[in-house]
């Protein structure tokens, strides 16, 4: 592949969990679902030996951890190690300017309380999915499960869907 | 065209399966009559002929970074089981993954790319001339973001510019021209009107990509990469 075609490689953990949890899980094996008795076995239907509420909840944690992290979040920091004109520096310059660049990121991206914004939504959203499968499966129990899924899918609505460079200019605002 | 997507269609789910995924494919008139969906799980040993004959068009349109490897790996050996058609990553992710091979490609395009309606004309002249038998990886067009305008532009934006910063503007420059005109493109096929308000850019600088280039303030320089950075990764 030439250099002037070589596209940049921006695979990022953060954002491929945010895709599943938010189309693969919340909204196609939770919201979509039309019976609480159908919506209890699709969160208790295994995926390689593990029910599927166990997934979607070790999903959310890790997305939690890795809303700050500056390797497999949506830090650009990350990109000092991906895009090679970073790489000719040495492995010292690099570090201390991945600490900067995720400096600003946290503060530009305000991730402490995008953060503890998305905890709240998400442990709300298990705390009703627990009621959900520990009591008698009524309708209103599903239907709150899925109120709970659609805040915490708005909540996924406004992460990055990859790493996040900065504030983009949006151009719904300017007007023409 | 076959398109594999992660849908947890599977066991007792089969039962209540109306996903938007698949109501939103039985719009698309083109992969109604037309087009296969199907997970994203690779099963080595019960892909089809039928299924991958060598003119096969598979878009793979997964968020399971796993599931992506075993296909691309799959794809990149030469001596296979089964036949071979080519294997499209369908990226949102803000960028395009993969080395493109002789049979492996890159490109943006959802399901709704393909209405008619789309306003995506490459989407449709690629599906019409594959009706015909004709397949035209040229019309797939990824976004592909140079990697010397990115880093120019996070030097920039992050403050990380030292005495580098040249040699990384002068490599930028050269990449310009190709994230100027993917850019125009993109904007283009959105039936919105194109204006340099939109884009946020000087007029000059938006219509005469030299322009943007040859200015000596670093500041529009920046301003017409970011943005056009931006435009590219927007709606993924």
């Amino acid at each position: 592949m030439s250099d002037y075609a070589e596209t940049f490689a921006l695979p990022c953990r953060a954002a491929s969990l945010r895709g599943q949890l938010k189309h693969s899980y919340l909204t196609n094996t939770i919201c979509l679902k039309t019976q609480p008795d159908r919506l209890a076995v699709s969160m208790t239907s295994d995926e390689n030996g593990i029910p599927r509420h166990k997934i979607i909840r070790s999903h959310i944690h890790e997305l939690l951890e890795l809303l700050g992290s500056p390797e497999q979040g949506f830090s650009p920091a990350q990109l000092l190690d991906q895009l090679s004109p970073f790489r000719e520096l040495s492995v010292n310059e690099r570090g201390s300017l991945k600490e900067k660049i995720h400096r600003q990121f946290a503060r530009e991206f305000q991730l402490a309380p995008r953060k503890a914004q998305f905890e709240k939504t998400s442990a709300l959203f298990l705390a009703e999915l627990d009621a959900f499968l520990s009591h008698p499966l009524t309708k209103v129990g599903m239907e709150k499960v899925q109120a709970a899924a659609r805040i915490l899918i708005g909540e996924l609505e406004n992460l990055p869907k990859g790493i996040w460079l900065w504030e983009a200019v949006s151009n719904k605002k300017i007007s023409s | 065209m076959i398109f594999l997507r992660d849908h947890h269609f599977r066991q007792a789910d089969s039962l209540d399966f109306s996903t938007s995924w698949r109501t939103h494919l039985e719009k698309c008139s083109l992969l109604s009559h037309e087009g296969v969906v199907r997970s994203d799980i690779l099963n080595r040993d019960k892909e089809t002929d039928a299924f991958l004959a060598t003119d096969a068009v598979v878009f793979l349109h997964s968020f399971d970074g796993a599931n992506r490897s075993d296909w691309i790996k799959w794809f990149s050996e030469e001596s296979g089981r089964f036949p071979k058609g080519h294997l499209v990553i369908v990226s949102t992710e803000g960028g395009i993954i993969v080395e493109e091979t002789p049979r492996i490609h890159g490109c943006y395009w959802r399901p709704g790319d393909f209405l008619p309606t789309s306003g995506n004309e490459a989407a449709l002249e690629f599906a019409n001339d594959l009706r015909a038998g004709v397949f035209r990886p040229e019309l797939l067009k990824p976004r592909a973001i140079p990697k010397y305008v990115v880093a120019y532009a996070l030097a920039i934006h992050y403050g990380v510019g030292d005495a580098r910063l040249t040699a990384l503007r002068r490599s930028a420059d050269q990449s310009y021209e190709q994230l100027h005109s993917q850019a125009l493109s993109l904007l283009s096929t959105k039936k919105q009107p194109l204006t340099y308000q939109r884009v946020g850019l000087p007029k000059r600088e938006l219509f005469e990509p030299e322009a943007a280039i040859q200015n000596e303030s670093e500041s529009v320089r920046f301003k017409a990469m970011r943005n056009l950075i931006d435009v590219l990764r927007e709606d993924l």
